[in-house]
């Protein structure tokens, strides 16, 4: 379901800061795009190369964040680069109901998932951009409804 | 792992109370236990108590494993091969000693088969189960992709 957007603005000299009030019927997909327009901290993700270097990435061009042989990667529309950072300081500042951590190696963008199958052995085969194929637990099948539905994940 | 105690707990009084039932179907001319047992226990009140506590036994492993699908990250497969050979290893090592079964090969593989014939049930049922919530899933991410943000 989508809402009209109606927007208002309250001047108030007793301010001394800029003060934005999203009211919603629920936090659904519809707000969190407003929420992460407004929050810098969703727009990029600042990491840490291998090189030494801080790369900022956008965070919509990022598709998954993964482990291999002990290496932490992130993988996104401009490349692959190898990362320093853990994949917990890397999820946390990521904002939670785009990105799901789907196992202790995997993060995954949602909006980047282009299909969802069930494997003939029991997990949730989810097919990326990029032909990326990543495998969750099928305790994840709720959560990546929700998230669809326009419900957050945390 | 408070659902899975909670679990470990009503198997526990359902196997009690199923195997009574099953013990009484198997023979009807002595209730709750097979003559077998009571003559191997030596008196009746000794066989009944074990006969109670083995049979909640294997409530207690059949319903605790439940929670191998729903409270762990194994792959459904792997999840009903491993309540399955629990089952297994708990079911026929009781039911020989209770006597439900004779320790021949074919009552003990007719048994075993049962077993694996309903996992390959719960198996089959729990993957198309997945398999339609799944595609469910692929429905909803293109209404999604249509809806404007």
């Amino acid at each position: 379901m989508s809402y009209d957007v109606s927007v208002t603005f309250e001047e108030d000299g007793s301010l001394d800061r800029i003060e934005i009030h999203i009211k919603a019927p629920a936090r659904c997909s519809q707000v969190a795009a407003l929420l992460a327009k407004l929050d810098e901290k969703e727009r990029f993700l600042d990491v840490p190369s291998d090189g030494g270097r801080i790369v900022r990435l956008r965070t919509d061009h990022i598709i998954r964040i993964f482990s291999q042989n002990r290496k932490n990667y992130v993988f996104s529309s401009d490349g692959t680069i190898r990362t320093t950072a853990s994949m917990n300081e890397l999820y946390e500042q990521l904002i939670h109901d785009r990105f799901l951590r789907v196992s202790r190696f995997e993060i995954i963008n949602l909006d980047k998932a282009e299909s969802f199958d069930f494997s003939i052995v029991g997990q949730l085969k989810i097919k990326m951009e990029g032909s990326q194929t990543v495998f969750a637990s099928r305790r994840y099948i709720p959560v990546i409804r929700d998230y669809l539905k326009g419900g957050d994940t945390d | 792992m408070k659902k899975v105690f909670t679990r470990l707990l009503a198997g526990f009084c359902l196997g009690a109370v199923i195997g009574n039932l099953i013990a009484m179907a198997s023979d009807p001319g002595r209730p709750f236990m097979t003559e077998l047992f009571v003559t191997r226990m030596g008196n009746y009140t000794a066989a009944f108590i074990v006969h109670t506590l083995l049979s909640a036994l294997i409530g207690a492993a059949a319903m605790a494993g439940m929670s191998l699908y729903d409270e762990t990250d194994l792959p459904l497969l792997f999840a009903t091969i491993v309540h399955f050979v629990l089952i297994e290893v708990v079911f026929l090592p009781v039911a020989l000693f209770l006597g439900w079964i004779a320790p021949v090969w074919n009552q003990i593989a007719m048994m075993g088969g049962v077993i694996a014939a309903t996992s390959l049930l719960i198996w089959v049922f729990m993957f198309f189960y997945h398999k339609r919530k799944v595609s469910e899933l692929n429905g909803m991410r293109q209404k999604k992709k249509q809806r404007p943000q």
